[in-house]
């Protein structure tokens, strides 16, 4: 009886070991994998943004551009004695331009798309003088002012 | 005798398949903590590189803004850092490097000039530690003679 | 009975040196997972820190970008921006960064709203033509330029 004790308390049993290392493992592997979503997100989060950043600043340059377009137009209205007429005539040819005519010179409105849900809108009034003033430089989200963006539901009519 | 025997298998049994177990554990722990500890070396090598990137990015908006009001993308970096290491290769192309010298930005421009003004790109490429991290194209509108009046 | 006596002592040697032995082995796994836990605590905070810093900024700068008028108000730790009939108020205070929209026709007023991130301070300032956002979350502070 008493050999029989001896044999139960004599050293550690068996499998004490393998389940502090299965659990170890399963806490290890856990702890990495979420480390390794935690630095992915991180990762997709700053590709994300700094895609957007590159859309933006294209669109930006684009808007530039023409901008300067723009400019030289109105440098060549401004030598001609109709400086309202040349140039609305000389806008109207670049593409994407709207023009009209306000107190003292001219409006031009254009927008430059950033991505399919947002777009760049600059709004620039040319004076008489040449001088241009910039009246909006503006991010807008192009679903906004879509007017095909509503659900279509039946009227009531066959 | 025979009791004695058993107690002697008994007593040594047990402590020789603890010794057997802890090797074979210790084995198959080495296998997948080398494992576990490269994923986690991934993760930091990524997670450092994410903090990285993404001061990276708000500087080259922050230049980008500043670029757009001078069109001179040594007083955009002024701006932007503290002391930087300007070195200007030739007339376009400019390296500049933090304090630090942590970040290297290599910027070249590209200036068009029109009737009315004159129309800058930018192109600008971070690096760290030869390693492109981010590039960003941008322009600026400079009218002549200061035509814009906002 | 001398046999059985030495039986018995390394016996309780064996039994003392194998629980050592588990003990150390088990002392090194809780170690090792303690580590484990530091590493990706450290990981992600340091994705909290910059996602904060850098969707803050982001988020009241393309607010700038797409509002029509802004107003800086508070001393310069909170905006009033306006756009299609809407106003927006963004500002800072006790530790967070505030979001609300009214009708353009109303008074704007800066309390009240949604909280949007955790900040321990926002200030931004009129600077040549841009405005000089800059954002202090934990002890980093960052900034960035917006057009005006």
């Amino acid at each position: 009886m008493n050999n029989k004790k001896k044999v139960r308390g004599a050293g550690m049993g068996v499998g004490y070991v393998s389940v502090m290392i299965v659990f170890a493992s399963i806490c290890l592997t856990i702890f990495a994998v979420l480390s390794l979503r935690a630095a992915g997100s991180n990762d997709a989060f700053n590709e994300r943004s700094g895609e957007f950043l590159r859309q933006y600043y294209a669109a930006d340059s684009k808007a530039k551009q023409i901008l300067a377009q723009l400019d030289e137009c109105a440098k060549t209205a401004v030598a001609s004695d109709f400086f309202e007429e040349s140039f609305e005539l000389a806008a109207g040819e670049i593409d994407g331009v709207t023009t009209s005519m306000t107190r003292g010179g001219c409006k031009a409105v254009y927008s430059v798309e950033i991505n399919d849900r947002q777009k760049l809108s600059v709004e620039v009034t040319f004076k008489n003088n040449g001088k241009y003033e910039i009246t909006r430089w503006q991010s807008k989200s192009i679903s906004s002012n879509d007017d095909d963006s509503h659900i279509n539901v039946w009227d009531g009519t066959f | 005798m025979i009791s004695l025997k058993t107690v002697n298998k008994g007593v040594r049994r047990p402590i020789n398949l603890f010794l057997a177990e802890i090797i074979i554990a210790l084995l198959f722990f080495s296998i997948s903590g080398a494992v576990i500890l490269q994923v986690f070396a991934a993760a930091d090598i990524k997670s450092r590189k994410s903090g990285e990137l993404e001061s990276v990015i708000l500087c080259a908006q922050t230049l980008a803004e500043a670029y757009f009001e001078s069109g001179n993308i040594v007083e955009a970096a002024k701006i932007v850092w503290e002391n930087p290491e300007i070195n200007t290769t030739d007339g376009s192309n400019t390296e500049i490097y933090t304090a630090d010298g942590k970040i290297c930005l290599n910027a070249s421009e590209q200036r068009k000039k029109t009737s009315a003004g004159e129309l800058c790109e930018l192109n600008m490429v971070f690096s760290s530690d030869g390693e492109e991290l981010y590039a960003l194209s941008c322009s600026a509108y400079l009218p002549d003679g200061g035509n814009a009046y906002e | 009975m001398r046999n059985y006596q030495n039986k018995s002592l390394s016996d309780s040697v064996g039994t003392v040196g194998s629980m050592l032995l588990f003990l150390l082995f088990t002392g090194c796994m809780l170690m090792i997972i303690a580590v484990a836990a530091g590493t990706y605590s450290r990981i992600s905070s340091n994705f909290d820190k910059t996602f904060g810093a850098s969707a803050t900024l982001r988020y009241v700068s393309n607010k700038i970008k797409s509002s029509e008028s802004a107003e800086i108000v508070e001393d310069g730790r909170g905006l009033v921006l306006k756009s299609g009939g809407i106003t927006n108020i963004i500002y800072c205070r006790d530790g967070a960064l505030y979001e609300k929209s009214i009708s353009s026709e109303d008074e704007p007023e800066i309390s009240g709203g949604d909280k949007i991130f955790d900040l321990k301070s926002l200030n931004i300032t009129e600077n040549g033509s841009w405005y000089r956002i800059t954002i202090v979350l934990g002890d980093e502070e960052s900034f960035t330029l917006v057009r005006r």
